[in-house]
């Protein structure tokens, strides 16, 4: 595993090929600049930096939607709008190779994930699996 | 209100002549899109804010110059610098409410436009483009209207009058990352109910309400290099159809959303008819295990 280990994607989770510049301080992985949060000071992975800003608001089944049309709607947003549209119950589809478990929680479903039944895709990922 | 002012002087004349025109279309780079459109939708922003409290103003100030010209008239000429100040205000603010009144654009836009192009971008290749129509302009703009009908009694409202409106404000279309070809369309029907009633005063007081049906339809082309196509039933409220041809899967989506006001509907309602192609398939190479 040589490039970023983000994944980009909305709809459709891909392979990022992002030269590593740091690791995440949560998560470890290695991210490229582009998957760096700002926010955070570049110290986490918008993943990661998404999940914690979601953490104390968690209103389930709160749509992904924008707050009034206020948002700045860059890259911080888009993961965050991305974490809450998972959290709301779409598990992201991944065609790639390079299956990463960070997503799991998300119940993504990836050739392994498929192969496997999905059985243990079960379990709630830790902080929104509160429903 | 001075802010909104200073937001439409620091538009480019690029986004000053959108908002004459109010038409978005093109091909554009998501990320320049919503660059163009952001301090258009900032300046709307504000201007919606300041419009109600400049119009109390601009009242406010001509009933001070009428109180003034009464003194005048009295013979108090000490406030006749005042009464040229106030009048002079109070033009200056009615001009402006005007001005911002003309521009006035629709919420969609920025509620549900540019938060789809910033989550499409994420799905789609650096520098890639889509193709992009977009009405700014209100939902119940004079042309977007289709018909007014007779007058009706219900309940306490001894007339209420419906007008029609046809608002299809936002289509596009653009290549996915995944090879995917993705086209969307949004039309709002909008019903403007003008109410009237007696109030227990005896006074007669009108009030409007509003009825939107936005119809969603998304077309989405997955290929089949990537994706297998699996059955699933539509949610309620949506509609799924399912094309083959040779190097792709089509489905059409379709699904209305209706809401008892103006505001503008959640993108997230378009994320999700979106997503509804993404639920119907799973990886191709993982195509074989199913059941
Ligand atoms: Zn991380
Ligand atoms: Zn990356």
């Amino acid at each position: 595993m040589s490039g970023c280990e983000c994944k980009s994607g909305f709809f459709s989770l891909r392979d990022c090929d992002g030269a590593p510049a740091s690791s995440c301080s949560a998560c470890g992985r290695a991210v490229c600049t582009r998957h760096l949060s700002p926010a955070s000071g570049f110290t986490e992975c918008l993943d990661c930096h998404a999940r914690a800003a979601q953490q104390p608001e968690g209103e389930p089944g709160a749509k992904g939607a924008a707050p009034a049309g206020e948002a700045p709607l860059d890259d911080e947003w888009t993961y965050g709008a991305r974490h809450r549209f998972y959290s709301s119950g779409y598990a992201p589809i991944y065609a790639g190779s390079r299956h990463s478990t960070y997503y799991d929680s998300y119940d993504t479903r990836s050739f392994d994930e498929t192969d496997s039944g999905g059985s243990e895709a079960e379990e709630p990922a830790a902080g929104f699996g509160d429903s | 209100m001075f802010e909104a002012l200073k937001a439409f002087k620091s538009l480019s004349p690029e986004q000053k002549a959108l908002l004459e025109t109010k038409q978005v279309s093109g091909e554009f780079e998501p990320g320049a899109l919503i660059g163009l459109l952001r301090p258009i939708a900032e300046y709307d922003r504000l201007s919606d804010k300041s419009r109600t409290p400049m119009g109390c103003s601009t009242g406010a100030l001509f009933v001070l110059s009428f109180v003034f010209l009464i003194l005048i008239l009295n013979e108090v000429w000490l406030v006749a610098p005042l009464l040229l100040l106030s009048l002079g205000g109070a033009i200056f603010l009615l001009v402006t409410v005007l001005k911002l009144g003309k521009l006035d654009l629709s919420n969609n836009f920025r509620q549900v436009a540019m938060p789809l192009f910033a989550v499409l971008k994420e799905d789609m290749e650096a520098g890639a483009t889509m193709n992009v129509r977009l009405d700014l302009s209100a939902p119940t703009a004079k042309p977007k209207k289709t018909g007014t009908g007779k007058p009706y009694k219900e309940g306490a409202y001894y007339k209420v009058v419906d007008t029609t409106f046809v608002d299809p404000w936002f289509g596009g279309g653009t290549r996915l990352a995944d090879g995917s070809l993705l086209q969307w369309d949004v039309t709002d029907d909008v019903v403007e109910s003008a109410r009237t009633k007696k109030t227990a005063r005896g006074k007669h007081k009108t009030k409007t309400k509003y009825r939107k049906l936005s119809t969603i339809n998304v077309t989405i082309a997955l290929p089949h290099k990537e994706y297998a196509v699996t059955n699933l039933p539509a949610d309620e409220g949506e509609k799924v159809k399912v094309r083959e041809s040779e190097k792709r899967t089509t489905l059409k989506l379709a699904k209305k959303v209706k809401s008892k006001s103006i505001d503008p509907i959640a993108p997230a309602e378009i994320f999700d008819i979106i997503s509804e192609a993404y639920k119907r398939v799973r990886p191709a190479a993982a195509a074989g295990s199913a059941s």
